[in-house]
């Protein structure tokens, strides 16, 4: 029973863990760059609501709201300052330390919102549900069903509509789909924005559930992200969400038995022993036999 | 009709076209020929907007195109088949098809629906695969993909860089025999090929390139025509 | 001089070492998240080598440059086939499990009354040797300046050497130079073996110069600073990183008015200059302009 309860719940925090591995795969795709930026810019979002919480009156939807908007507009802020300015292929190098740069900056004006460090972030009070002798957490039971909405809403996207073919076209080949007609100049903020609201969604899920905000969330976010990504394959979005969800049942294991201080460390060994064994992720391509590995530069 | 004049295109120091001047006429086909390195395909990417030019113009039925953006350029119904770089790899043939007809509006989605079948029927290889990711296809149908996909948009005028290089005799025959089934069916071609005898099996009127100039212009099948076009171009004496 | 600007300069020289390891790293064409960890196995074993076994800090020193060394060389055999992003996350997971190990590690030991040794989140406490030996700060400064010079010109003089230049085109096109007839494998092993001596020495420094450390100095913020010191100064030359490091510390903690804001004027600045000169300051082509330019004169 033990086990099953566990594994429940570290399934169900787990799809918080997607939401943040999507955000980082979908800028990969697009980009084929890593944004160092990211879990910086959904802090910002979560530092923006909860500075801002006094005007909003209360109430989780004006959180929600504020923490997506939040991370959006500082995903686009990231967008024009560190990676359309550096397109071409020499610019990866200065593209990813620009990430880094903007990090520092974004945590430091996060921290500026937060002065107390840590703020309470309003939880949602819902009743927990028991189901034959498995309690299920209502906060986490929620962040599984926006999980699955958000992901919907981001497959629906990109594989039904107009806007999401040129993306994914462009994800192949950025010339081809401009010869094709599509306007891929503001591509990237659109990705960014998308990314950003997949995050922000995220933050606002475990921030709520967590009932507090500190500048770490940054780092943090990043942490897990790059790690559920990494585990399910780069820059595959079926990856992500398998990379997200196994990163919360092996979180849940072990910390249920050998305690919570373990867990991180669980999750950096778990990421260096698939990168030795299978670096393109479990669900993304084998990088050894296809001779990716040379061409995935950062 | 496509008059492209004094066009001069360079890459930094390197000028790649040195003012070429050549007509494509409506409805025939138009051939360029030309060693490695002649500046063929800086001349495509050039009349699609891809590459700016230095000067001189690109007229596509009286308007002018030279420096206007891709996307527009290809509204005027002028679509390029890309030299090597061919297919978007990880989307399945479908898409790829659909995101040819990316400039045509929402309102002809119906239009494009019947686009599709009708693409099929010239490209059976492809409606068998309709849903398998294009990256797999064989050489050849990535080929008769590309194709597809710029035909997709409705061009009156087809641009296309070297659609046999690397494939099977068998294979370019066919690849030829939809040259010549779209031209019947009233797209205008400018063609590029190295495959010359072939080419010229299928072109009303060539143009020989070399060093990023027109060297040389005719029609196929004249005596003296062929002759220059076997020493100049095929090393022959 | 003032204790503060002597502290600062030190801490510059310093965090130098560490920016040079990141360097190394970049000349092989690899992105390295974890050099922190080499500087802070290096700090370990200088603190234990030091404070616990009163062993004399030459003998401290050479440990902790071949311990740095050694683990990354560990490193980079695990991962050799690894490249891009792949191994700049594999580096990062080393560090941050070598962090949080250090983390975990409870050995409290009582020597002459004073408690040091490793205490997991408490860290490394009364490294005493620059008390031990009347080290003064300034003092302190010249040794660390004095070692970071040295280092400096053995890697000028490296710089010309075929090794560096062959390493140069493994980092450019590993490909290109496997051709040539040059493994790529054995270039990136031995850089990346060095740059974790390199780091392990300057580590073994900070131990002495901080008498106290803990795990949470080592963290990946530390290792990210490095490499864009490397990036922003530039690949072209060893003193590429040293730029960066200054444009950091030297300027920004200089203007006292910005401290508070200083974490926000140095991101944005870092990200206005990499759209400015994408390749740093001192990219290969500028020393290379420059390296014309001079030796022209001469003839
Ligand atoms: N991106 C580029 N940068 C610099 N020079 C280029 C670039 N692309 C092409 N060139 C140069 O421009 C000239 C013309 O090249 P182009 O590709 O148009 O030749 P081509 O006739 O298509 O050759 P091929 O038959 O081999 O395809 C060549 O000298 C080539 O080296
Ligand atoms: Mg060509």
């Amino acid at each position: 029973m033990d086990f099953l309860q566990t594994s429940i719940d570290g399934l169900l925090f787990g799809s918080a863990y997607a939401l943040l591995a999507l955000g980082f795969s979908l800028i990969f795709g697009i980009m084929k760059r890593i944004n160092l930026a990211y879990g910086s810019s959904l802090l910002f979002g979560g530092a923006l609501a909860v500075w801002l919480e006094p005007f909003l009156g209360g109430g989780a939807l004006g959180l929600l709201l504020v923490t997506v908007f939040g991370a959006a507009v500082a995903g686009i802020y990231v967008e024009r300052l560190c990676f359309s300015p550096h397109l071409g292929k020499t610019g990866t190098m200065a593209s990813m330390i620009a990430t880094f740069a903007i990090w520092m900056q974004l945590d430091e004006i996060s921290s500026q919102l937060l002065p107390q460090r840590t703020h309470g972030f309003a939880g949602i009070d819902i009743e927990a549900i028991s189901f034959a002798g498995i309690i299920l957490r209502s906060d986490h039971v929620l962040h599984f069903w926006v999980a699955v909405l958000a992901i919907g809403a981001l497959y629906w996207t990109l594989y039904r509509t107009r806007f999401g073919l040129l993306l994914r076209a462009s994800a192949d080949d950025p010339e081809i789909a401009y010869l094709l007609g599509g306007r891929v100049g503001l591509l990237g903020v659109a990705t960014f924005a998308i990314a950003g609201f997949l995050g922000g969604t995220a933050a606002f899920l475990i921030l709520s559930s967590d009932g507090q905000i500190t500048p770490h969330f940054g780092l943090w976010s990043t942490f897990k992200g790059l790690v559920a990504m990494m585990l399910g394959g780069v820059g595959s979005l079926p990856g992500a969400i398998v990379g997200g969800l196994l990163l919360g049942f092996a979180e849940a294991h072990v910390t249920f038995y050998l305690g919570a201080e373990f867990r991180d460390i669980l999750t950096f060994g778990l990421l260096l022993l698939i990168l030795v064994l299978r670096p393109g992720g479990l669900m993304g391509v084998d990088v050894y036999r296809t001779g990716r590995l040379a061409t995935e530069r950062i | 009709m496509l008059e492209i004049e004094n066009l001069s295109t360079s890459y930094g120091l390197i000028k790649a076209l040195k003012g070429v001047s050549l007509t494509a006429e409506d409805g025939k086909v138009t051939c360029i020929l030309g060693p490695n390195g002649a500046g063929k395909t800086t001349l495509m990417f050039t009349a699609a907007g891809i590459l700016k030019p230095d000067s001189g113009s690109v007229k596509f039925g009286g308007a002018e195109l030279a420096g206007l953006a891709a996307p527009k350029i290809l509204q005027q119904g002028l679509a390029l088949a890309p030299e090597n770089r061919l297919v978007f790899p990880q989307m399945s043939v479908r898409d790829n098809l659909l995101a040819g007809a990316y400039i045509r509006h929402r309102s002809e989605a119906t239009q494009v629906e019947e686009d599709l079948e009708k693409i099929f029927e010239r490209f059976p290889v492809l409606k068998e695969r309709t849903e398998q990711t294009a990256g797999t296809l064989s050489g050849g149908e990535q080929q008769m993909l590309s194709v597809a996909r710029a035909l997709m948009s409705r061009p009156k005028m087809l641009l296309l860089d070297e659609p046999s290089v690397g494939l099977a005799p068998l294979i370019v025959d066919e690849i030829f025999s939809i040259i010549r089934q779209m031209n019947k069916d009233g797209i205008s071609i400018l063609l590029v090929e190295q495959n010359a005898v072939k080419a010229l099996e299928v072109a009303d009127h060539f143009y020989l390139l070399d060093q990023g100039k027109v060297a040389f212009s005719g029609t196929p099948g004249e005596m003296a025509n062929d002759d220059v076009i076997r020493r100049a171009y095929l090393g022959e004496h | 001089m003032s204790l503060y600007v002597a502290s600062t300069l030190t801490n510059v020289a310093l965090i130098s070492f560490l920016a040079l390891s990141a360097y190394l790293v970049l000349v092989v064409g690899e992105v390295s998240f974890g050099q922190q960890a080499f500087f802070g196995i290096g700090a370990y074993v200088t603190a234990t080598v030091t404070a616990i076994f009163g062993g004399h800090v030459v003998v401290a020193l050479l440990l902790s440059t071949i311990a740095g060394g050694l683990a990354a060389l560990l490193l980079a055999a695990l991962v050799i086939r690894l490249s891009g992003l792949y191994f700049a996350i594999a580096s990062l997971c080393f560090a941050e499990l070598l962090r949080l190990t250090l983390l975990r590690i409870r050995i409290p030991l009582e020597i002459d009354g004073r408690t040091t040794g490793m205490d997991g989140p408490e860290g490394f406490s009364n490294i005493r040797w620059i008390f031990e030996n009347n080290f003064e700060v300034t003092d302190f400064l010249i040794l660390t300046v004095l070692c970071l010079a040295a280092l400096l010109v053995l890697l000028f003089f490296f710089e010309r050497t075929t090794i560096m230049l062959r390493a140069r085109l493994v980092g450019k096109d590993a490909i290109l130079a496997q051709s040539l007839g040059i493994r790529p494998a054995q270039y990136r092993l031995a850089f990346i073996g060095l740059s974790g001596m390199v780091a392990g020495f300057g580590g073994a420094l900070f131990a002495l110069f901080n008498t106290h450390i803990e795990p949470q100095m080592f963290g990946v913020m530390l290792g990210v600073h490095a490499l864009a010191y490397s990036i922003i100064g530039g690949l072209g030359a060893p003193l590429g990183p040293l730029i960066g490091v200054g444009i950091d510390i030297g300027l920004l903690e200089s203007i006292r008015a910005l401290s508070e804001y200083r974490m926000i004027a140095f991101g944005g600045l870092v990200a206005v200059l990499l759209i400015l000169f994408p390749q740093g300051l001192l990219s290969p082509r500028v020393v290379n302009q420059l390296r014309a330019r001079i030796w022209r004169r001469r003839v």
